[in-house]
């Protein structure tokens, strides 16, 4: 057999550094956007005001109030939900790609994302008359996913191409309900829908972060902890079967997981695109695809990523631009690259 | 060491087997040889519990494997389907530690030992220049190495083999048969299904024949491929030659053409 020539592949040491660089990265990229918005306040004033917060120094010098308010109320939980939110994606874009054999598939595809448009459209027009946005969101959101996974499971198995068809079946069905809602909504309330959908973190408050970071933190440790299984049900069910991991099992924990953390970041923030497909993407491209490594990566790319996004999507006009828009208007010329310079190592084909 | 006793399969109302019986010794290579749609993929299925409900009974070293969990069976049986193209560029040397899956435990999941099993699998069937190798890019025959790599890898008493060089060219198919005779010669079970009945005479031990209806022939390959046999699955299109104590067997057209007919009679 001829030899092809061999590849230089990075050692477990590099690919642990290339961890801890993107973990810093991160971190700086989140203290200097603290310092970014439409208010000027000086540096000093913005770290005072965090250092207060944050270490236990300087808790009897008096601070301003108005800073207090834009900084510890407003800034700093928008950038720990656009981390958070981030994250959760890029985890759920990476395991979703692993349990669906391509990697092409995003969180969305199952329905969470319009089950989710079609539970906030409800308590957008019917305000009052159900629960809040935010609940209907994940509610319906859960609901659509459960449905598509329903609709796909036969006889104690879920085979993937059934998931993609029911995925595609459920979420046209609820759009279609969404359409109907913004048929018969004012103009109010069909530009919030709209808003919605193109999400965005303006409404951030501390009590979105503390709901989503225990869950994140929950799913990211068991489907951490299922990484090597994903991979072996990448090779396909009967494969993973003979190689002694339960295909059933691994993907109903996989996808219950990642459609949680999906869903409840899209009910925070409405429906974010790219980062759940990009991401995953770009981890596989910087340690391979053994997704012990991928996981992690994408998780701390999505982070970063978004921070970037909201960063712009806040300081960028004097209005804020819904960050789906940034999203896809940075990720699809970074899609393109990739097809065209890495599509054939990265999708397999020959 | 694997015995199927009885055993029936219905893909919904189409009976793919009924009542197969056969009996495989330990450290045989056996050939399991028969025409598209004998049910000899099916026959694979049971056994490896990819397909669960079947009548009849698959045991190994008299435990009934039907009763064994998912994990449980992979530590016994191994498989390796026909090389494919998975999603994912996963290198050479992480596909072979996969087959290192059933053995998870703890929360460090794969330890250094199951590295070392690994990196031990692929070096005995010399393949270990191909580590760093994304599988994705390996030719098919290299990729079928490793799929083998990874069933070694498993420490399994059985290692099932679906038609390992169907897509395989010439030099490589032997390549491969030779690699598994080894295994086999390491006292190794070895249950090899294939289209090629050359293949089962030059290297399997043992022969089990599979017609439409059922086995029509088990036991050692010099006796089972028999002209006979051919003409009942094969309807006489083919026939057998000696080529220094090689049986060879030939298609009847290529026979006539070349002139290898002597006065006219087919041996």
């Amino acid at each position: 057999m001829e030899h092809p020539k061999s590849y230089k592949t990075a050692s477990k040491t590099q690919k642990k550094l290339v961890m801890w660089f993107l973990f810093c990265t991160l971190i700086v990229l989140s203290l200097l956007s603290i310092t970014l918005g439409t208010y000027e306040i000086s540096v000093f004033d913005i770290y005072f005001t965090l250092g207060k917060h944050l270490t236990p120094f300087y808790t009897d010098v008096p601070i301003n109030k108005l800073y207090e308010t834009i900084i510890w109320k407003l800034r700093f939980p928008r950038i720990i939900l656009a981390i958070v939110v981030g994250m959760s994606l890029a985890i759920a874009g990476a395991v979703y790609q692993s349990v669906f054999r391509n990697p092409l598939v995003e969180p969305y595809i199952l329905g969470v994302s319009s089950g989710a448009a079609f539970g906030a459209a409800l308590a957008i027009v019917f305000s009052g008359l159900f629960l809040g946005v935010q609940v209907m969101a994940f509610l319906f959101g859960g609901l659509a996913v459960m449905a598509a996974y329903y609709l796909a499971s036969q006889r104690g198995e879920t085979p993937v191409i059934m998931l993609v068809l029911s995925g595609v079946i459920i979420s046209s069905l609820f759009m279609a309900f969404v359409s109907i809602l913004k048929y018969t909504a004012d103009t109010s309330a069909l530009r919030e829908i709209v808003f919605w959908m193109m999400g965005g973190f303006y409404y951030a408050t501390w009590e979105d972060v503390v709901y989503i970071i225990p869950i994140l933190a929950f799913s990211f440790a068991i489907l951490w902890y299922n990484s090597w299984k994903l991979n072996v049900l990448s090779m396909g069910d009967e494969e993973a079967k003979s190689l002694g991991v339960n295909p059933e099992k691994t993907k109903f924990i996989a996808v219950a997981l990642a459609t949680l953390v999906t869903a409840f970041s899209v009910s925070l923030v409405g429906i974010v695109a790219w980062i759940g497909l990009m991401m995953p993407h770009a981890a596989r491209m910087l340690l391979g695809p053994d997704n012990r490594y991928v996981i992690p990566t994408a998780a701390l790319m999505g982070g970063t990523y978004l921070i970037i996004c909201d960063t712009i999507a806040r300081t960028f006009a004097t209005h804020e631009i819904p960050i789906g828009i940034i999203t896809s208007i940075i990720g699809a010329p970074y899609l393109c690259y990739l097809i065209k310079a890495k599509g054939k190592v990265l999708f397999g084909g020959a | 060491m694997l015995t199927v006793s009885d055993l029936s399969f219905s893909y919904g109302h189409t009976r793919v087997l009924s009542n197969i019986s056969m009996h495989v010794e330990k450290g045989a290579l056996c050939g399991l040889f028969g025409p598209n749609g004998s049910g000899k993929t099916t026959l694979f299925k049971c056994c490896l519990q990819l397909l669960r409900h079947y009548q009849g009974a698959i045991r190994i070293e008299g435990r009934d494997i039907s009763q064994l969990r998912v994990e449980e069976v992979a530590k016994v049986i191994s498989y390796v389907p026909q090389e494919h193209r998975p999603p994912f560029p996963y290198l050479a040397s992480e596909v072979v530690l996969m087959g290192r899956s059933p053995y998870l435990g703890g929360i460090f999941g794969l330890s250094k030992k199951d590295e070392y099993i690994a990196s031990d699998a692929m070096n005995l069937i010399g393949i270990s220049e191909l580590a760093d190798i994304p599988y994705t890019t390996l030719s098919g025959g290299q990729r079928q190495m490793v799929l083998i790599a990874r069933a070694l890898a498993q420490k399994t008493q059985a290692i099932f083999l679906d038609e390992p060089t169907a897509a395989l060219d010439y030099q490589n198919q032997h390549l491969v048969w030779k690699v598994i005779r080894d295994i086999a010669e390491d006292g190794m079970t070895v249950l090899a299904c294939t289209h090629n009945p050359n293949h089962v005479s030059w290297y399997c031990d043992h022969a089990v024949v599979l017609g439409r209806n059922g086995i029509i022939g088990t036991g050692d390959p010099k006796t089972v491929m028999s002209q006979d046999m051919l003409n009942q699955l094969y309807c006489g299109s083919c026939a057998i030659r000696n080529l220094e104590g090689i049986p060879l067997i030939l298609p009847q057209d290529v026979i006539c053409r070349s002139g290898m007919v002597k006065n006219g009679d087919i041996m």
